[in-house]
């Protein structure tokens, strides 16, 4: 996409996410940017993310680069007041001209990299690269503070509490990087200090530019130990360090926690989750060596207690390929999960190399009819299309029959010994099996039937046949379940009324109690 | 209104409403022409896990996240989850918490701290502890659902609230669905009076 001299202006969005509270790790994705040689721009909050979009496009059209706007979790999931700007007109129609296969790789490289020197004049005029100023009590020495993205609002919070007289450079356009602005800066000042999260990005790049200018400036940052490469920054990271080097007392310190011991709760699917009784079937009739490959979105719950099958999960949709390889590699049963929108997204190429190969493993859909984890974005499966119009449902059995699959059964999970029993066979199965585990997401079979007025039934526990056995909270772990005194109680708010745990009841303690609103 | 503005953190389980009640909050503060900026946390840690959220309102633009002491007002949701979050809290904030507590499920083998011994060193962390049952509350308003907005109500009488009640009640009344409008303005009504009555 580099090498193609697009004339229509290309935006990539790509989050991180420091703290990893919702990926699998805490790549920094800004060195992707000088990898492939595009234009990245970074917001520190929600006015910038617009402006700064709008803006990304305009550069590209410039240049005829692709732009990176590169975002992390704690700008993703903020909100905040917002001016908006007169909306342009839209050009209706694209147009794609006839453009010669290249095959001077040198002369296409040669030809980015003038490109990205426009980008790097671009830079230095940039709005979104400033210098802020701040006025208060003078040091002995001239420091000066350099941050972007989310860490541009602690290090003005942080410089506004210590009340010091300083200037921070706030870098908005990061790649190319403004030098002559930047070198400027680093001559003003005898001390820098760099504040940003992840790795040290920028803090390498004004190591060599002070360097480059034989500049004495002593950068303070994560090569010198002042501030943490690993995790989400708050502002109490932020705050020691640039005391420190201000010679002044934290304004900032951490505050003790409680007192009390607390237990940090664990994730687990909401009460009434399909998923939930998914497991809980097919725990009941796997074989105890059974290896697990989880994959991407609220099913992935199932890898922690108390059901803990998941042995992997990484990308979306790499559960299928990894339960093919741990079959190969252990030769033991090896069962791989994964969502309907998961499915769509990226699942139905490594089930054809399955199928293809005749691997033994058992492929799980959990089709609840929902990306739910992520916010209930329409997909294939679902009756209306990305731009919620009606639209045909892509059956997950008639393309997994499609792929070649002849173990394919569809189940309800509701239903556990129906569920187990399909289980059953498809473990025994010799080849490739596929069990769709089909019913809608909890959350939204309540939203639609609170909708139509219908009534959500309740239950409660018989304390005259309850046996505290408690499978319902140690073995089945719905929430609605709580424990006080030894007995054992259904909270009311919490359950959603699905009754499915009447039939995990191993002595039917728990009867309906007649339909309740709320 | 000074440079620091208002801390508001929101502490509780996911599905109590803390993401909806911050959101009403942040969307009547930008009506009546304040700067907000608010933080939440989403997706995977919503499914039984504790959840915050963070509006801070103000003269000035600052970051969504809040500082060790630095919470004006904490609004809780679930007791234990306000005594997680104590190290916003200073000598001078505000505590406004649903006294029903959610049962940790696992680990199992965690037993629920005793309701008093949580509220008593809440009560020592802050200026004043307000204890609502919203839940009791909020049936009486005709629904469990509108448990959140007894909070919002109790929220719009605290003093140092910069936005009028009337202004979130309105921005309450638009946000939630109309076939359960009426149960919202009545739980909201009777966190408000609460407060009213307590400062008496």
């Amino acid at each position: 996409m580099v090498e193609t001299d697009i004339k229509g202006g290309l935006v990539l969005v790509c989050a991180d996410d420091p703290g990893g509270t919702s990926s699998v790790n805490e790549q920094d994705d800004r060195y992707i940017s000088v990898l492939a040689d595009v234009p990245m721009l970074e917001p520190s909050n929600c006015q910038e993310m617009k402006d700064m979009t709008k803006e990304a496009f305009n550069i590209a059209e410039e240049i005829h680069l692709p732009v990176f706007l590169r975002t992390v979790n704690t700008v993703n999931l903020s909100r905040g007041d917002l001016i908006f700007g007169k909306l342009g007109v839209p050009r209706r129609r694209g147009e794609i001209k006839g453009v010669p296969i290249s095959f001077d790789r040198t002369r296409c490289h040669a030809n980015i990299l003038n490109k990205m020197e426009k980008a790097k004049e671009l830079s230095e005029k940039s709005e979104f690269n400033r210098v802020i100023t701040f006025n208060g009590i003078k040091a002995g020495k001239r420091i000066g503070v350099v941050a972007s993205s989310i860490c541009i609002s602690y290090a003005e919070e942080i410089i506004g509490e210590l009340g010091v007289e300083t200037e921070l450079l706030a870098l908005g356009f990061t790649n190319p990087l403004p030098e002559k602005l930047c070198q400027d800066f680093i001559s003003r000042f005898d001390e820098l200090v760099i504040v940003e999260e992840l790795s040290p990005f920028l803090e390498t790049q004004f190591l060599k530019m002070a360097h480059e200018i034989s500049a004495k400036t002593k950068i303070w940052g994560k090569e010198t130990g002042h501030f943490p490469k690993a995790g989400q920054y708050r502002l109490e990271t932020v705050a020691e360090p640039l005391a420190k080097v201000f010679g002044m007392d934290n304004p900032m310190p951490r505050q003790k926690g409680a007192k009390i011991a607390l237990a940090a709760r664990s994730l687990t699917n909401c009460p009434g989750c399909p998923h939930r009784n998914t497991y809980y079937a097919i725990k009941q009739v796997v074989p105890e060596d059974a290896i697990f490959a989880n994959d991407q979105g609220c099913y992935l719950l199932g890898g922690l207690e108390p059901y803990r099958m998941s042995h992997a999960q990484y990308s979306m949709g790499a559960s299928i390929g990894l339960a093919c390889g741990f079959r190969q590699a252990t030769g033991k049963p090896a069962i791989a999960f994964i969502g309907d929108s998961t499915f769509f997204h990226n699942g139905m190429s490594p089930l054809a190399n399955a199928v293809h190969h005749n691997y033994d493993i058992t492929v799980v859909v959990m089709d609840n009819g929902a990306t739910a984890m992520s916010g209930f974005q329409l997909h294939p499966g679902t009756d209306r299309d990305a731009m919620c119009r009606e639209a045909v449902p892509i059956k997950i059995e008639d393309v997994v029959r499609g792929l070649g699959a002849t173990f394919v059964e569809v189940v309800n999970p509701n239903k556990i010994e129906e569920t187990k029993e399909v289980f059953q066979r498809a473990i025994a199965h010799k080849g490739v099996s596929v069990v769709v585990s089909k019913a809608l997401c909890k959350l939204m079979e309540t939203r639609e039937k609170r909708g139509k007025g219908l009534e959500i039934p309740a239950y409660e526990i018989d304390q005259e046949i309850c046996n505290q056995c408690k499978v319902c909270i140690d073995v089945y772990g719905c929430p609605a379940f709580y424990e006080v005194a030894d007995k054992i109680y259904i909270d009311d708010v919490q359950c959603t009324g699905c009754g499915v745990c009447q039939e995990v009841c191993p002595v039917g303690a728990i009867t309906e109690k007649g339909a309740e609103n709320g | 209104m000074d440079r620091k503005g208002t801390n508001i953190l929101l502490a509780g389980v996911g599905g109590l409403g803390v993401l909806t009640a911050s959101n009403i909050i942040g969307t009547a503060a930008v009506r009546v022409g304040k700067k907000v900026s608010s933080f939440e946390v989403h997706g995977i840690a919503q499914r039984g896990g504790a959840v915050i959220g963070t509006v801070r309102i103000g003269d000035h633009n600052v970051g969504p996240l809040l500082g060790d002491g630095r919470a004006d007002i904490i609004l809780g949701f679930e007791p234990l989850e306000v005594l997680r979050n104590i190290s916003k809290a200073s000598q001078s904030t505000i505590v406004i918490t649903d006294i029903t507590p959610i049962r940790v499920i696992t680990p199992t083998q965690f037993t629920y701290p005793k309701l008093e011994d949580i509220f008593a060193e809440v009560e020592e962390r802050c200026a004043r502890l307000y204890k609502i049952d919203c839940l009791a509350l909020a049936r009486k308003a005709g629904t469990a659902m509108v448990r959140p907005s007894v909070l919002l109500g109790a929220l719009s009488e605290i003093e140092q609230f910069p936005i009028g009640s009337q202004v979130l009640l309105k921005t309450l009344e638009e946000s939630v669905p109309a076939r359960y409008k009426e149960q919202n303005i009545a739980a909201f009504k009777e966190g408000a009076d609460f407060i009213r009555a307590k400062r008496q």
